[in-house]
């Protein structure tokens, strides 16, 4: 992979690709000839080895026959003439024991003897090639008949030598051609590489100097001159395009300019209408903290004439009682002075009295109740800890306590929510929460008692706790819909309600329990508020 | 010690006992040379005959027993001879006449008759060979050897065959 992917020239990828594969091929035809070449020898040594073996076979029946050993060890000694043979045994039958024994043998010239092969004869029926020699065993037989084995030994000197000299003349021959190749391969470079070189070099040039007004000369080869041709033609439009690339750089200059100066006059336009902006933002923020200001006050003024309104009247009542009695008393003095004043006077005067006290009495202790009502109203409910309570059980508590309370409209009251749900909350401000929205339930919602139902769902999702709560009475008025949670909105003015509770259940909700409250305003049947507290972690 | 000694003595006795003697040898050296040897057909039809002066002793005793062996598919006769009958006659019936060693002076003599171009006469010593025998048997030491009389053998209808004379030794040179 690194020859292919490393630097390198095409001088020497040529001549490299060209040397790389001429190797190759020679080697391969080389190795493949010389394979072949020593198969075929050792084939042709061993038909010479088997032709010899069977010779010296034949001509060793007679010997054995006649059990002529000397005679067949003369007749061995002529196989000195043949350099191949390098030992030769001859084994007879014994006729006693049937088995072979040693007859003759012939060790040619400073070649030592071999041990016996008796005991190798089936193994050497086929030739073996051991230790750099060939061994083969050739029974003797004579009319059918097995009467001995001609061993013979061949040497594999001669093979060796032919096949270390056929591979000294193959690299002689290979580094031969590789030499001529390689010279080859230069003058081949010369002629395809040269006229590379130049289109190189002139690619530099322009590549370095931008000279796009060169152009590449004919070469003697066509591949070569069809790249210069196309190159000159690139170059060409190459060169058109620059001047086209000028005139355009020169006009979108001019353009900047004029978009420059354009976007200065904008630039200046914008800021001081930003400036007017800014101007009417900070008179916005006055208006606004002063419509603030305009509508805290308007607020307090209506809530001071709210209560002015509502602590009037028992007061009024009070000092029309007070006032009564200075004129009962006054009138009793007078008698009392005039000495006129009877017993039936007296009676009357205290009756009267009795009269008066209640009056003022009452009014007075209904103007303590108001106050107590705006206390509550503004009294900080982050002083009571947050403890873990399960809701159903609170229900079930807030309903038991306001038992007697509600009991003269008797409603029905479903509670759907799981027994399990617990949330770490407030109690105290909960439990007045859900006692004033039943309370306003039983006293403005029901008109008699008959089927009327209350309905607490209590839901979950991942962060918060919901409360629906549902009622089928006579729902809200439209007149006070929008301001239902707002203090004193009461359609009960002047019979006991003060309108203060959803305010109250609202600031409850919204501070003490960090929640939110929302009326559902589509609701076509009685109320319906939705009570959104948050969860923390442990709550379920 | 003594226990390896009886083996030994053991194992030559039995060896010798099975050892073939040199009756036997020359008996089938006598077939052997038979089946390398060429007989005139015409005159010697099958099957071929060896033709012994004795055949209670000697290679004739043991080649009379083994009438079942062929030569070239013809198979063998042996038959006894008498020491009057001349070379003449035998070349007739015989196509091997062996003589051994004890009666080659009582039979070679009578043999006046030189027309015994048909039988191959064969002896035990080299006398023989110098007194007109074609082959003889010779033992040396405990080998028996083949001598040829080369002259004797070119004067004869049959023909010993190359491979046979290649191993054999001429007498004379």
């Amino acid at each position: 992979m690194s020859l292919f992917s490393a630097q390198t020239s095409i001088r020497k990828a040529l001549a490299n690709a060209v040397m790389l594969v001429t190797a190759l091929c020679l080697s391969l035809s080389i190795s493949i000839s010389t394979y072949l070449d020593v198969k075929e020898q050792k084939a042709l040594i061993v038909d010479k080895i088997t032709l010899l073996a069977e010779i010296i076979a034949y001509n060793a029946q007679v010997t054995v026959l006649f059990d002529d050993n000397e005679t067949e060890a003369e007749r061995l000694k002529l196989f000195e003439s043949v350099p191949m043979i390098k030992n030769v045994h001859i084994y007879a039958i014994d006729e006693l024991s049937n088995k072979p024994k040693f007859f003759s043998s012939f060790n040619a010239i400073r070649t030592p003897p071999v041990p016996i092969k008796v005991n190798n004869i089936d193994e050497l029926l086929e030739p073996q090639f051991k230790n750099k020699a060939i061994e083969l065993i050739k029974p003797i037989v004579y009319e059918g008949n097995t009467i001995g084995y001609a061993y013979v030994r061949g040497d594999l000197e001669r093979l060796n030598q032919y096949i270390n000299k056929k591979i000294f003349i193959d690299i002689l021959l290979t580094l031969f051609v590789l030499v001529i190749v390689y010279f080859v391969s230069r003058r081949i470079q010369k002629r395809i590489a040269n006229p590379i070189d130049n289109l190189s070099n002139l690619l530099q040039d322009v590549s370095r100097n931008h000279n796009y007004e060169t152009r590449a000369q004919k070469t003697n080869v066509d591949e070569i001159n069809q790249l210069a041709n196309s190159l000159n033609i690139m170059l060409a439009r190459t060169q058109k395009q620059i001047e086209r690339h000028e005139n355009d750089k020169q006009e979108i200059k001019q353009l900047n300019q004029s978009l420059e100066e354009k976007v200065n006059q904008r630039t200046i336009a914008l800021r001081e209408a930003n400036q007017e902006l800014l101007n009417t933002l900070e008179r916005m923020h006055q208006y606004q903290n002063q419509i603030v200001e305009n509508e805290k006050m308007a607020s307090l003024g209506q809530m001071v004439a709210g209560v002015a309104h509502e602590v009037n009247t028992p007061i009024g009542l009070g000092i029309t009682g007070s006032t009564l009695l200075r004129d009962k008393l006054a009138e009793i003095n007078s008698l009392f002075e005039q000495k006129t004043l009877t017993s039936a006077h007296l009676k009357r005067f205290i009756d009267d009295g009795i009269e008066n006290l209640d009056l003022i009495y009452r009014n007075l202790n209904r103007a303590a109740e108001l106050v107590s009502s705006f206390k509550k109203v503004a009294v900080n409910q982050d002083v009571e800890m947050s403890t873990k309570i399960n809701l159903h059980d609170l229900l079930s508590d807030v309903i038991m306590s306001m038992r007697s309370e509600i009991q003269y409209r008797n409603p029905k009251i479903i509670i759907n929510c799981n027994s399990n749900f617990s949330i770490e909350t407030k109690s105290g401000p909960l439990q007045q929460v859900l006692q004033q929205l039943l309370s306003n339930s039983v006293i403005h919602g029901f008109t008699d008692d008959i089927g009327n139902e209350v309905r607490f769902d209590v839901e979950r999702n991942e962060s918060s706790l919901i409360i629906d709560y549902y009622d089928n009475g006579i729902g809200v008025d439209k007149s006070i819909k929008k301001r239902i949670f707002d203090p004193f909105v009461t359609t009960k003015r002047g019979e006991g309600g003060s309108g203060l509770g959803m305010h109250l259940v609202y600031n409850l909700v919204t501070q003490a329990l960090g929640g939110t409250i929302v009326y559902d305003e589509l609701n076509q049947e009685g109320v319906h508020f939705i009570i959104t507290l948050p969860l923390h972690e442990g709550d379920m | 010690m003594r226990w390896v000694c009886y083996l030994v003595v053991l194992l030559l006795s039995v060896n010798s006992a099975f050892a073939k003697s040199p009756e036997q040898v020359k008996s089938a050296f006598l077939y052997q040379i038979a089946k390398f040897t060429k007989f005139d057909d015409q005159v010697d039809p099958p099957p071929v005959t060896f033709c012994f002066y004795d055949l209670e002793n000697g290679p004739g005793s043991y080649l009379k027993e083994k009438n079942e062996l062929q030569i070239n598919k013809k198979p063998i006769k042996v038959i006894l001879v008498k020491k009057t009958q001349q070379i003449s006659e035998l070349s007739q019936v015989c196509d091997i006449t062996y003589i051994d060693e004890t009666l080659e002076n009582d039979i070679l003599p009578l043999w006046t008759d030189t027309i015994s171009l048909n039988t191959l006469t064969i002896g035990e010593s080299i006398s023989f060979l110098e007194n007109g025998g074609i082959a003889s048997l010779v033992q040396e030491g405990n080998k028996i050897r083949l001598y040829i009389n080369k002259q004797h053998v070119l004067q004869h209808n049959f023909k010993v065959q190359s491979r046979l004379l290649a191993m054999a030794k001429f007498y004379p040179n």
